[in-house]
């Protein structure tokens, strides 16, 4: 009960890149300042996927960054939430079907939120996270 | 230094820049925004000029029987507005702001049905050119015949 608590009240963020043109990872950086702060809602970018408990993946799975993906997924601790921020993100944009991508990221790990745009709105993002937040709060 | 302390001084009496925003309430948004396309079927003819210059392949158009299947992938839409600048009846239109928040990709799909009407000579099913006829000869002037003929009658003496 105080850890489910705990953990709605300060989600931590780690931010994975697999191959995004950086559009959406600079809105991230947006998020964390003062205009849209996603600090009021206790959220933190951490550099260890093993001290977070968000995901927050941007860009279309390359080949290359498939591995670490599963690796880093492998690594948050339970339970793990992952949103899925951007076109690129969620369906392979404009790169679908390119030679070196092994498809969107919900083929790979489950999905709870997806954000859309390109690039996606540091406002859009507030909101996704807002969703992430509600499935720390029910205990799934 | 003292531009630096009447700065400090001003902020002093300056609200926060901080947006309020929660699902509920969601702030306006600065007019001329790129959004999500949004798609009117009662002004589309589905010429497919949408389909022709979109660069992601998010727009789709199929014919159905007696109806025209529009379908939108807005998973794979880059908001670049090309649809927007190239359709001939203003169709489509970009949505005033950026929210769009799904847990189902089910969500993305947009379907909508276009009608067709049927050739003045052999009965085949053409698209309704009547927004086309006000755009080119002015709003309430009878659309000319050959805009109610399949491409075949046309070329019939």
């Amino acid at each position: 009960m105080i850890f489910k608590i705990g953990r709605s009240k300060s989600p931590w963020l780690f931010h994975l890149n697999t191959g995004s043109c950086n559009g959406c990872d600079i809105e991230i950086i947006a998020l964390f300042a003062s205009r849209y702060d996603v600090e009021r809602l206790g959220c933190k970018l951490v550099g260890s996927p093993k001290h977070a408990d968000i995901c927050l993946v941007t860009g279309p799975v390359t080949a290359r960054s498939k591995e670490p993906l599963l690796r880093i997924y492998d690594m948050l601790p339970n339970p793990k939430v992952v949103v899925c921020v951007g076109t690129c993100s969620i369906s392979s944009g404009v790169f679908t079907d390119g030679y070196s991508i092994v498809g969107p990221a919900h083929k790979l790990i489950p999905v709870t939120a997806y954000v859309g745009g390109c690039s996606a709105h540091p406002k859009n993002i507030f909101l996704g996270l807002q969703k992430a937040i509600e499935v720390f709060k029910e205990g799934r | 230094m003292l531009p630096l302390i009447r700065i400090l001084i001003e902020n002093i009496f300056k609200p926060p820049i901080t947006e309020e925003i929660s699902a509920a309430n969601l702030p306006e948004h600065p007019g001329g925004f790129h959004g999500y396309p949004e798609h009117d079927p009662s002004r589309c003819i589905a010429c497919g000029i949408c389909q022709y210059f979109c660069p992601a392949k998010v727009i789709k158009i199929s014919q159905i029987d007696d109806k025209m299947n529009y379908h939108m992938d807005l998973d794979q839409c880059t908001c670049c507005g090309q649809c927007i600048d190239y359709c001939p009846t203003n169709a489509i239109k970009h949505r005033p702001n950026p929210y769009f928040v799904a847990t189902n990709l089910d969500d993305f799909k947009v379907d909508h049905q276009i009608k067709l009407i049927k050739c003045a000579k052999c009965g085949a099913f053409i698209p309704d050119m009547t927004l086309i006829a006000h755009k080119l000869f002015g709003e309430g002037k009878p659309v000319p015949k050959h805009l109610t003929m399949c491409p075949k009658c046309k070329r019939k003496p």
